[in-house]
């Protein structure tokens, strides 16, 4: 008998490794602005077909409640809804200039791109952002510098007021030092797509003036953020 | 049982090493584990030339801020200016007049 037909079950070592996307990631964002403050940053590993934001076109609704009042509640629910693995609020509080957040997550087989967004304060509707930068798949360290994005939902006032949608003005959280009684920058919000920020105008009266921040202090140029990506 | 194919002349293009483990599941039981290489040279493709097209989208993404018609240019050599070098003519009334 042939010895061969008594083989009845092979196992087989599959010869090449497959191929998997899921990757071991670090996150460090630095804020590199000379007086600026993000609030709580969503970093998030999502499908290429998903995006939270698309710079050039109107932002949805999550973006702006994240970007008028630095609210993640919308956006952590579309990620729950694409399966994203989401590194949420990796700070409790603000992060002001030089600092740093860093977190590690494992993201899932499919969670290919990375988008990290938080507000800037002080700000109508400033926002740094990241949209879908493809993470690599070799082992190595990373690094991606980060535009202030305007989220084009509310007219920069440069007030102090309120961080809800719909809500004129800035949230003035204690650990800002702002300025009162600015008579207002702009009241129009010509561009309402998500756009470059044009920036704080500033002024130096803090009891009036057109604009309650500060000139010396909240204003930046772009890059604002630094993220650093490790792949381990 | 390493097998190995060669083809002089070609350029390596495939490495295939595929190790095979079988084993009975019978009593009298036959084990047979096989190892195979195989090593496949194919001819290097000769490249043809091909004729590329592009699209190409440019979105102004400032605050309020008009962008001239875009020239949108394909070239192999030279440059249309430098960071830190005179400008040229061509780029002066590009860049003041549109």
């Amino acid at each position: 008998m042939n010895k061969l037909t008594k083989i009845c079950a092979a196992s087989v070592l599959v010869f090449a490794s497959h191929h998997s996307f899921a990757a071991d990631v670090t996150i460090e964002i630095q804020n590199l602005t000379q007086g600026m403050y993000f609030t709580p940053i969503a970093a998030v590993a999502h499908t290429p077909e998903a995006s939270l934001f698309e710079v050039g076109e109107e932002a949805g609704a999550e973006i702006q409640e994240m970007a008028e009042g630095g609210s993640l509640a919308g956006l952590t629910t579309i990620a729950t809804s694409i399966s994203a693995d989401v590194l949420a609020e990796p700070t409790a509080g603000p992060l002001g200039p030089t600092q740093s957040v860093s977190g590690s997550f494992m993201t899932a087989d499919g969670n290919t791109v990375l988008s990290v967004v938080a507000m800037i304060l002080p700000s109508n509707d400033g926002f740094i952002g990241l949209d879908n930068w493809t993470i690599p798949t070799e082992a190595g360290t990373y690094t991606v510098f980060l535009n202030a994005y305007d989220a084009g939902t509310e007219a920069n006032d440069e007030l102090v007021g309120g961080g809800a949608p719909g809500t004129p003005g800035m949230p003035a959280p204690p650990f800002l030092t702002l300025g009162t009684g600015g008579s207002g920058v702009t009241a129009d919000s010509s561009n309402t797509n998500v756009h470059i920020h044009p920036g704080n105008i500033g002024d130096d009266d803090a009891a009036g003036g057109k604009s309650d921040v500060t000139n010396s202090i909240h204003r930046w140029l772009n890059p604002v953020a630094k993220v650093t990506v490790t792949v381990n | 049982m390493i097998k190995r194919l060669k083809l002089n002349k070609m350029r390596l293009a495939l490495l295939v090493g595929l190790p095979v483990l079988l084993s009975a599941c019978s009593d009298d039981e036959v084990e047979v584990i096989r190892e195979v290489e195989v090593i496949v040279e194919v001819p290097a493709p000769v490249p043809t030339p091909v004729d590329v097209s592009y699209a190409v989208t440019v979105t102004n993404l400032t605050n309020s801020q008009p962008l001239s018609p875009v020239a949108v240019v394909l070239h192999a050599d030279g440059h249309l200016f430098l960071i830190g070098e005179v400008p040229s003519v061509a780029l002066e009334q590009m860049a003041e007049g549109a």
